[in-house]
């Protein structure tokens, strides 16, 4: 009865979201369940299928609640997922370069100094350290204005991340002119260290530290069944 | 509790029992009811319906019915203290 209504709405639903086949079916048969039975109760055929799409809900905000779903992980899925990030990624460095060379205390201190002083300052420590605590764990039992500051944490921490790389390439670069040497190559070789590794610093505790701990705690979120 | 359900049913059972009070958004019930799945509270069977399609039926698990015993004294709890509050009547 609503083939070419359902078609349309599918249609819609496969172009612009990621739903699965049996998520599409579940969500189609509700669909056309209410549309027929607004219909037997003398509703117009095109009006019992939009009425019965509005009260389904916006196709968007239902793709993100049911990627939530497929996206939550165990503590042990998260875990083997930096063992594998971590084991590849130090495994081929390793097969190039010596990984001794990625280890620089001055690099380490600006961009740690950078990212936990300014956490520090903006939401002192009970805050960060129950953000780190519920983004690992699951904030489900976390309350909703709760759950916005734990995403403010990380977003302000994903910014001084990028922050103090960029600031530590600075540092770096001042530090190399000023010791530019023809006569004496070596000595701007610490700075250049400084440089590059602040930025690779920042940019892996930003991107693989606070981005990763957003996803687990947006994937942890409930529902909002009530509208 | 009362048996095996599907999504649509679910709502007007709710909406019948609530006088209309709760108001969903329809399809809001189904990642939840994906996310019971998942956490092993709810059981899931596909089966053809009354109109010839296939359609996903829900019943409570074992571990959902010992969820829902422990979520029913918090209730009665809040509910209990609630009352009190209010000056002794139920809410």
């Amino acid at each position: 009865m609503f083939e070419r209504e359902l078609a349309a709405w599918i249609e819609t639903c496969v172009a612009r979201e990621r739903l699965s086949s049996l998520q599409l079916e579940e969500l189609s048969d509700h669909l056309l369940h209410k549309a027929e039975l607004l219909v037997a109760q003398g509703r117009d055929r095109s009006a019992a299928f939009s009425s019965a799409a509005r009260d389904l809900g916006e196709v968007s905000l239902l793709a993100a609640e049911f990627q939530k779903v497929s996206h939550a992980m165990n503590p042990i899925s998260k875990c083997i997922g930096i063992a594998i990030t971590s084991t590849l990624f130090f495994a081929g460095a390793d097969s190039v370069i010596s990984l001794g060379i990625f280890l620089h205390l001055p690099a380490l201190a600006i961009v740690l100094g950078v990212v936990v002083g300014g956490l520090w300052a903006s939401f002192g420590p009970q805050t960060m350290w129950r953000t780190l605590r519920f983004s690992l764990a699951g904030a489900g039992s976390a309350q909703a204005d709760e759950r916005e500051l734990f995403e403010a944490v990380l977003r302000r921490g994903h910014s001084l991340s990028w922050a103090a790389g960029v600031l530590g390439m600075l540092v770096g670069i001042i530090g190399l002119l000023q010791n530019l040497s023809f006569e004496d190559p070596s000595a701007f070789g610490s700075a250049l260290a400084l440089c590059i590794l602040t930025l690779l610093y920042g940019a892996l505790m930003a991107e693989l530290g606070f981005r990763t701990l957003r996803q687990w705690l947006r994937a942890s979120a409930p529902t909002r069944v009530l509208a | 509790m009362q048996g095996e359900s599907y999504g649509y049913a679910i709502l007007q059972r709710i909406a019948a029992v609530s006088n209309g009070a709760l108001d969903w958004t329809e399809g809001m019930l189904y990642p939840v009811l994906h996310r019971m799945e998942r956490d092993g509270l709810i059981e899931a069977l596909w089966r053809p319906s009354e109109s010839g399609r296939r359609r996903k039926y829900y019943s409570i698990s074992a571990k959902g019915k010992a969820a829902l015993s422990e979520q029913r004294a918090e209730w009665r709890v809040v509910q209990d203290t609630l009352g009190q509050l209010l000056g002794g009547s139920h809410v």
